[in-house]
């Protein structure tokens, strides 16, 4: 592989554009180093560029890593997927596909429906967030096999809501405007919240309250917090564990 | 010498704060330097190492700047006092490890 190609594949994940280029080029001053490195032991300058990219390691793997590290602050695919499923149903609802015209007459039941489904959104994208799940976990969870159940999530419910509730294409442009405003904001106040968990006890180390395998409390700080023990691990109690991140609200320990 | 990768994985964290606690160095720096002060045991992949340390300046653990060398633009990085406190707990967890490890298998190898 090329450098160039590598660097492409290893940095593509990132979704920030500036910190993209700034690893771009840390990386490509290492690929830099080591192909030095290689010459200064006689191998020719292709072959000391190929060992070179070949030590940096597996590029998609980086990418992976760079990409967790890295979390885009505003979702887009949310984003997106919102204002897409909204065009659509509000679409097939204006053009007097869903309901026959003329649409304010006959809308009254669709719109309590709409309503419904907007509140349901803002709580169930609480809840995502909250426990930190994958944009498509329905699907990832195997509810694909249901067919379409596979799609629900917050922004699906928030986008028919939208949809099934706007009168005019002014309606449907500003609804989607202002719910995906609105929803972008609760779920970076529920990520400011957990980081700001994170930042507090992360390397801190607490007492085990109890024994147990998997999920317990300890005593830290001072408080008591429920913990997750690493995969394979136990807590046994009176014993000292320390916190390595956190998953949805959940802190992570393992042994000293 | 063939090295178990687990074992070496799982304590990198440490030995990358080690190494910065003596000095400020920029990536390919650490890797040279573990595998000469390591006699080429710890072969670091760059690819391991740079989310590792992107992970730790989000972590508070580290910071970066850049600084020219020899016309060169590196990036730096530097130990903070959560890193050192980190640092300091790694060390100790993986003293009382090994030591217990010794107790079990024997010391040096030249005493057994």
């Amino acid at each position: 592989m090329k450098p160039d190609d590598f660097l492409k594949k290893a940095t593509k994940p990132i979704y920030n554009g500036q910190v993209r280029s700034e690893v771009k080029e840390e990386l490509r001053d290492c690929i830099e180093d080591l192909t030095e490195e290689f010459l200064s032991r006689g191998l020719t300058p292709e072959e000391a560029e190929e060992r070179a990219v070949r030590q940096m390691g597996d590029a998609g793997e980086i990418g992976l890593q760079f990409h967790n590290v890295y979390r885009p602050k505003i979702e887009w695919l949310e984003v997106i997927w919102i204002l897409g499923w909204a065009a659509l149903i509000g679409g097939l609802k204006l053009s007097g596909i869903l309901i026959s015209p003329p649409i304010s007459e006959s809308d009254t039941g669709l719109r309590f429906v709409g309503i419904l489904f907007l509140i349901v959104a803002f709580c169930d994208s609480a809840v995502e967030k909250y426990m930190d799940l994958p944009f498509l976990y329905a699907w990832a969870e195997n509810w694909g096999g249901a067919g379409l159940g596979g799609l629900a999530n917050a922004s699906l419910f928030a986008a028919i809501g939208i949809g099934l509730w706007v009168r005019t294409f002014q309606q449907l442009v500003s609804l989607i405007v202002i719910v995906n405003i609105v929803l972008q904001f609760q779920r970076l106040s529920i990520s400011r919240l957990r980081e700001r968990k994170e930042q507090k006890y992360l390397w801190e180390i607490g007492v085990a309250e109890g024994d147990f395998d998997y999920q317990g409390k300890i005593k830290i700080d001072g408080d008591i917090k429920k913990v997750r023990m690493k995969r394979g691990q136990t807590a046994k109690k009176g014993e000292p564990l320390i916190i390595t991140g956190i998953d949805g609200f959940v802190l992570l320990s393992e042994n000293l | 010498m063939a090295t178990d990768a687990s074992l070496f994985s799982g304590s990198m964290t440490m030995l990358v704060l080690k190494l910065l606690e003596e000095k400020d160095m920029y990536g390919y720096e650490m890797i040279d330097t573990l595998c000469r002060k390591s006699n080429n045991v710890f072969e670091m992949k760059a690819g391991t190492l740079y989310p590792l340390l992107h992970t730790l300046v989000k972590q508070k653990c580290l910071e970066s700047y850049e600084k020219e060398v020899n016309g060169k633009t590196r990036k730096y990085y530097r130990l903070t006092a959560v890193g050192k406190k980190l640092l300091e707990t790694k060390q100790k967890v993986w003293r009382e490890y090994s030591e217990a490890v010794v107790d079990i298998i024997g010391g040096a190898p030249n005493e057994a």
